[in-house]
């Protein structure tokens, strides 16, 4: 059954980066009650936080502008505590690759509480249209590098040990130019190095615009494009990755890639991957050794929902809702399609059991994009968290029309609580402020920022503001778990004196 | 208000409840598809009370995403006709995807309706699915199943049930059915692999996790009344078209590989469902357009290629290619529309302004013609076709000597085009040159001017198969080229003098000149070199089916059944060749081989029953209806006609059980609903009766004997409401319809409902209609109506003349029930029981 892999080496351990699952294994303190105990206060600009993500394209529909952009929260400088490092689009449409006035931004934690910008000088600033991160020490030489892939050029940034990174695309050979979504470091040949894994998206026509049902002009979907084939890189150790995707298998398949997630899931000490593709079947990539892959997510029952149809796959989370001490995955998906619980029954076979977990009817209005399995009020078994926002102008806007070009693209986030065996109740509306920030969210990540013992969240938008939710929890101790994420676009690793 | 009559159903109009008519926010729509809206719309606020409209606004606002609306109207219309099944059908499947939980109210209703629809139960199942409902979704699905064996949905749905009970036996059973069915659908074939796994036969499952991956990713629910919905307007706002594909069995392998690449192309598209690229399905349907373009299949040509025009509204390609279709077929004015849209687009393209002057000329358009072939030849001096009709042009203004020039310069550009000498001649003749028209006379020929159509011959280039011959033949025919299509032909010919099928090739080239003699000969050249052709003969028969000589086809296909004395098609085509000359006994015989010969041929049983028929077979008759329903149990007419059988023989339940059948299958089928109408009618079910009457109504409201029958229903129902609106509604249409306005004056003066008596009302009309048409029956109302408001002495006086009329006409039974309603009246007493005694 899939678990991470037992006596790995610390680059595994990292490379997975999915700390959530943990909790699972820990008995059931008390079942309900979730909005009783957790509050939460959004404090991004009182934390130092004032980045506001730009696509620069109000107005016209290039498909890249309404994917909107990840982040990443890891140590960046080495201090022991949690950085965020927040991707960013362009200021101005047609996009000119590279040269944005937009760039990404770092901003690194100064103290429990506090973040201070940092980009200038850090040399994280990519001005590529960005997409997603992906976070590792690539090198061994125990700091984390990172990984930005980009609509245009990718980027890969080595850290130099004090917050400092320099761009070592070129040299690693890992610039690809097509459209990169989310991207993940794991170590699939067991060499001890982090290889590289990227999801890619489409081949688009940055000025297509496509119509919808009224006639109207918005933003293409996927279908409308030719998906590209994902990208594996092998780490050969001096600097350089080797692109092994022709003979691993993905060249074979062009589909269009947003979420990845590495585990083991076939229980035979060799990491396998998992891909959410937007309105393609989603791909379960076994590792058979010898730089060999075999996608079996039909077989095993992942690649579709449960009748037989392939979703508009976004973010994976991985985690064990239901305590049976094996790891389940949750895809999130289009409006009118569910979100999509697969759960683990063994042997890699798995179950859509989304209508039984009552996860099927809330998801029905919303387009789900980042997605967590957090234990947001330490009660000890998994609860989840969904970020949402529309692709496509919503035909009631749930926003009036002083939202602007956005508005009718923003939907409410949304919080599930579980009752300890993997059936959620939808708490969203009796979470206060949470329930009332409607926006076009896109990242999600989980993690203790204050250092108070339960998990907030960092949520990315498009063309919005990030926003930091700090957990007032009353019962904390769910911050034990390490931070957690789904796998779009965002990656979350834990600092090492955590 | 001239019509009194009218006036007065109005003013009834005026007290019922009108709803609120929706009007969606528009302003970034389509421009077509609005003034598809606002003409919708416009209906409703006509006719309020109509739930056609109401639930024809809401199909238009639905095709066009507008689900909001679609909703409102969709629930009013469902409010004033709760028998139509396709409001709540519609209800469901638009909330269906953000509420199951609402959509299955609406479904219970549509399947309470039409519970013989497959797709209903289909999609009912599919939302009791959503919502955890399995056992209930269970019912639903086997219903499915029973009702439509043949659609793979239902045992799917019932395999993925089981599959997740863990009834892993059970779910290959129903997974294997669907595949079985329809091997190309993927989710039946993951399905199927993942229940193979789970039953561990890894091996199995892997294949067809395998054989899925590059399935097409459609879910084929075969749902003709939602489709209606769509082909308003398909996918987008735009004024798209439903595009009815042809069968492409007959074709030729190669050809029917190529157009069903094209069809998947589309229907992939299509199936993308989310926000639908204009370029991509502008070119799938581009694509296809072009294929049946060339292969001939014009109607759904027109279609994808207008689509592709609607969809890349700058490129020329799709109105040039729809302008050449349309001029094949001397639709001039379409063709010079197109061709005209085609020239705005660009300019450049000398085709399309010489096609465009071409056929403005031949409208009799001469500035426009003028005008577009001066562009041409400005921008292409050399072309021979620019000079030709702008000589052309100038010879129909009457401006002889230019047209003449002209036509010579046309001639010196393109010397072989010798048919333009004879109009040369003709107008050196106007010119008095007789010497000059003698010369071009003596040069006149047969080949016409022509010009490169890059476009057009591209499209050309992509005929395939051994067929391309036919083909080009048959694009000549639709040029309008007739020569050049039997040049085509008679090369073939030549070049394959004992082929078969070139013979054929041109006996249907000359059939369709009307040079049927040579055809004939040619069929028969082609028969001497194929004598064991079958399907030859059968096309010789087709000719001589034209023709209409039924003793030549009987004599050709009795030789025919010498070489193939099994071959049931012959014997069915020889038996109705019989019937239309009246030899019964004969027909009956052959028939009765090809049926026994080809027993799955519904057409063959079909005329077979009809030949028993006339023979007075009674029985033999029934026999052979019902094997015809046993093979076409979805067709309606079959239903129908074995109903009637069944009918007229007394056996009233076994008739009924049909015209469900038949109305489950096509659910405007007129005469089944009629039928039923009358059965329940019959036997005494008014409530059924009148459910089916408001069908009839529905699909023909302009014949008034359907509103009567449809109120005496609803009367006889006991609903006196309902009746009322009925007659109200559709006296605004049949005002000038007495039995219409006597009926409600009836309803007004003496319904036993006392909500819907309206004496005043009633003397009204009455006295309107009794003062135009005096007859015994009127008066009656009218007395009836004076009785309601107490006006006795007038109901006695007036019941005493009508009783007067009717014992001199010797009407015994109205006799009596006139004293009784006399002896009312005397009484002081109105009459409560107008249609029960």
């Amino acid at each position: 059954m899939a678990r991470i892999a037992k006596g790995t080496t610390r680059s595994r351990l990292r490379a997975v980066a999915l700390g959530g699952w943990l909790a699972g294994l820990v008995v059931p303190a008390s079942g309900g009650e979730l909005s009783q105990r957790v509050t939460l206060v959004e404090v991004a600009a009182e934390w130092g936080l004032d980045f506001v993500h730009q696509t620069g394209s109000e107005g016209s529909y290039p498909m890249a502008a309404i994917l909107g952009s990840g982040a990443a929260v890891f140590d960046a400088d080495n201090d022991g505590d949690l950085d965020i490092y927040l991707v960013n689009g362009a200021d101005a449409f047609p996009f000119d690759r590279g040269q944005s006035g937009a760039r990404n931004a770092l901003y690194l934690q100064a103290a429990p509480g506090s973040f201070v910008d940092s980009t200038e000088g850090s040399g994280l600033g990519d001005r590529y249209f960005g997409m997603g991160t992906a976070v590792g020490d690539i090198d061994a030489d125990g700091d984390l590098d990172i990984f930005v892939s980009n609509w245009g050029r990718d980027s890969l940034y080595g850290n130099q040990g004090d917050g400092t990174f320099v761009d070592i695309t070129d040299s690693a050979g890992v610039g690809d130019e097509g459209w990169s979504a989310s991207a993940v470091f794991c170590d699939l040949d067991g060499d001890d190095r982090l290889d590289l894994y990227v999801a890619r998206y489409v081949a688009a026509d940055p000025s297509g615009e496509c119509i919808l049902g009224r006639g109207r002009n918005d933003y293409c979907g996927p279908s409308q494009n030719a998906g590209l084939s994902d990208r594996l890189y092998r780490n050969l150790g001096d600097g350089r990755f080797e692109n092994l995707s022709a003979t691993a298998g993905m060249d074979s398949y062009e589909d269009a890639g947003l979420g990845v997630v590495c585990l083991d899931f076939n229980d035979d000490e060799r990491l396998d991957l998992y891909v959410a593709n937007d309105t393609d079947p989603n791909h379960l990539w076994i590792n058979q050794g010898g730089d060999r892959f075999l996608n079996d997510a039909i077989l095993a029952g992942i690649a579709l929902n449960r009748d037989g149809k392939a979703e508009a796959g976004m973010g994976i989370a991985v985690g064990d809702p239901d305590g049976d001490a094996d790891l389940d995955l949750f895809v999130t998906n289009f409006e009118g399609e569910t979100n999509t619980l697969y759960e683990n029954r063994g042997h890699t076979s798995y179950e859509d059991v989304t209508t039984a977990s009552g996860l099927a009817l809330p998801s029905l209005p919303f387009t789900g994009f980042g997605n967590a399995f957090v234990d947001l009020d330490g009660d000890g078994d998994q609860d989840l968290v969904i970020v949402n926002g529309s692709v496509a102008r919503r035909d009631e806007p749930l926003l009036d029309e002083g939202a602007g070009f956005w508005g009718p693209y923003a939907e409410p986030n949304l919080i599930f609580e579980n009752d300890g065996s993997g059936r959620f109740t939808d708490v969203t509306s009796e979470l206060g402020a949470w329930s009332a920030s409607i926006a076009t969210s896109r990242g999600l990540i989980a993690a203790d920022f204050d250092g108070d013992g339960d998990q907030d969240l960092l949520t990315t938008q498009v063309e919005g503001p990030v926003q930091l939710w700090r957990n007032d929890a009353t019962t904390p101790g769910a911050a034990a778990a390490g931070p957690s994420t789904g796998s779009y676009l965002t990656t979350a690793v834990a600092p090492r004196r955590q | 208000m001239r019509n009194p009559i009218l006036a007065i159903a109005l003013l009834l109009i005026g007290t019922a409840v009108a709803a609120q008519v929706p009007y969606p926010s528009l302003g970034d729509i389509d421009p077509g598809a609005k003034q598809k809206i606002d003409e919708a719309h416009a209906a409703v606020e006509a006719a309020p009370q109509d739930a056609t409209a109401w639930g024809a606004y809401g199909m238009m606002l639905d095709a066009h995403s507008l689900a909001d609306d679609a909703v409102v109207a969709y629930r009013e219309a469902m409010r004033l006709d709760s028998s139509d099944f396709r409001w709540p059908y519609f209800l469901g499947i638009l909330l269906e995807p953000d509420d199951p939980e609402a959509s299955i109210e609406h479904f219970d209703k549509a399947t309470a309706l039409r519970p013989d629809y497959a797709p209903v139960r289909v999609r009912h199942a599919q939302a009791l699915e959503t919502v955890g409902r399995d056992a209930d979704a269970g019912v639903q699905y086997r219903a499915g199943a029973q009702i439509d064996p043949n659609a793979p949905m239902a045992p799917l749905g019932l395999g993925r049930l089981a599959l997740a009970a863990d009834r892993i036996d059970e779910a290959i059973g129903h997974l294997e059915r669907a595949y079985n069915l329809d091997s190309r659908v993927q989710a039946v074939v993951t399905t199927l692999s993942r229940a193979y796994a789970r039953a561990g036969r890894e091996e199995e499952a892997r294949g067809k996790a395998e054989e899925a991956i590059n399935l097409p990713r459609v879910l084929p629910l075969d749902d003709p009344v939602r489709v209606a919905v769509m082909d308003q307007a398909r996918l987008t706002g735009l004024e798209l078209i439903y595009v009815e594909h042809p069968a492409l069995d007959e074709m030729e392998t190669t050809v029917r590989e190529q157009i069903a690449a094209a069809r998947d192309r589309l229907d992939n598209v299509v199936a993308q469902g989310r926000g639908v690229s204009a370029q991509a399905l502008g070119q799938a349907f581009g694509n296809l357009g072009e294929l049946y373009l060339i292969y001939d299949l014009s109607d759904p040509a027109r279609s994808c290629l207008s689509n592709a025009a609607s969809l890349l509204r700058s490129e020329l390609r799709w109105p040039h290619l729809l302008g050449t279709s349309y001029e094949h077929d001397r639709e001039l004015e379409n063709a010079k529309k197109w061709y005209g849209l085609a020239a705005t687009l660009d300019d450049s393209y000398v085709p399309a302004l010489i096609r465009f002057g071409k056929v403005s000329l031949l409208l009799g358009e001469l500035p426009e013609a003028s005008r577009a072939l001066e562009r041409a030849r400005e921008l292409d001096p050399d072309s021979a076709a620019a000079y030709a009709w702008l000589g052309r042009a100038a010879l129909r203004r009457g401006e002889t000597q230019e047209g003449v020039d002209l036509l010579e310069k046309a001639l010196e550009l393109q010397p072989d085009a010798t048919a333009l000498h004879y109009e040369t001649s003709q107008a050196y003749r106007r010119l008095g040159n007789d010497p000059a028209a003698d010369d071009h006379l003596a040069k006149r020929g047969e080949t016409t001017v022509n010009f490169r159509d890059p476009v057009a011959e591209e499209v050309r280039g992509r005929i395939r198969g051994l067929g391309a011959a036919a083909t080009l033949s048959q694009v000549a025919l639709r040029d309008g080229n007739y020569n050049a299509a039997e040049a085509h032909a008679r090369a073939a010919v030549v070049s394959e003098p004992t082929n078969a099928s070139s013979h054929r090739l041109l006996a249907g080239v000359l059939a369709t000149g009307g040079k049927f003699g040579e055809a004939r000969r040619e069929f028969e050249r082609a028969i001497e070199l194929e004598p064991q052709d079958v399907g030859l003969r059968l096309s010789f028969v087709t000719l001589l089916s034209a023709i209409g000589d039924d003793r030549a086809i009987i004599a050709v296909l009795e030789e025919a059944l010498a070489h193939a004395p099994d071959h049931g098609r012959l014997y069915g085509e020889l038996g109705a060749a019989l019937l239309r000359q009246g030899n019964l006994e004969d027909a009956e015989l052959r028939l009765a081989d090809a049926a026994r010969l080809d027993p799955d041929n519904a057409g063959v049983a079909r005329l077979h029953a009809h030949a028993l028929e006339r023979l007075d077979r009674d029985d033999e008759a029934l026999a052979e209806l019902e094997r015809l329903v046993e093979l076409e149990p979805e067709s309606a007419d079959a239903r129908v006609s074995l109903a009637r059988k069944l009918g007229e023989r007394g056996q009233l339940e076994q008739a009924q059980g049909h015209l469900e059948a038949a109305v489950a299958s096509d659910p405007d089928r007129v005469e089944a609903h009629r039928q039923l109408a009358l059965l329940h009618g019959q036997a005494q079910r008014f409530a059924e009766s009148a459910t089916h009457q408001a069908v009839v109504v529905r699909l023909r409201p302009e014949e008034p004997g359907n509103h009567l029958l449809l109120a005496t229903a609803r009367i006889f129902a006991g609903d006196f409401a309902q009746a009322r609106q009925d007659l109200i509604k559709a006296l605004a249409t049949h005002q000038n319809d007495p039995r219409l306005a006597d009926t409600l004056a009836r309803l007004l003066a003496a319904a036993p409902d006392d909500t819907q008596r309206d004496g005043v009302s009633a003397v009204q009309l009455a006295a309107t209609i009794f003062r135009d048409t005096p007859a015994p029956d009127f008066g009656e109302t009218l007395a009836m109506a004076w009785a309601e408001v107490g006006n006795f002495d007038e109901a006695v006086a007036l019941q005493e003349r009508v009783l007067a009329q009717r014992r001199a006409a010797g009407q015994e039974t109205e006799v009596a029930r006139a004293q009784a309603w006399l002896a009312s009246y005397r009484r002081g007493e109105a009459v409560r029981s107008p249609w029960l005694e």
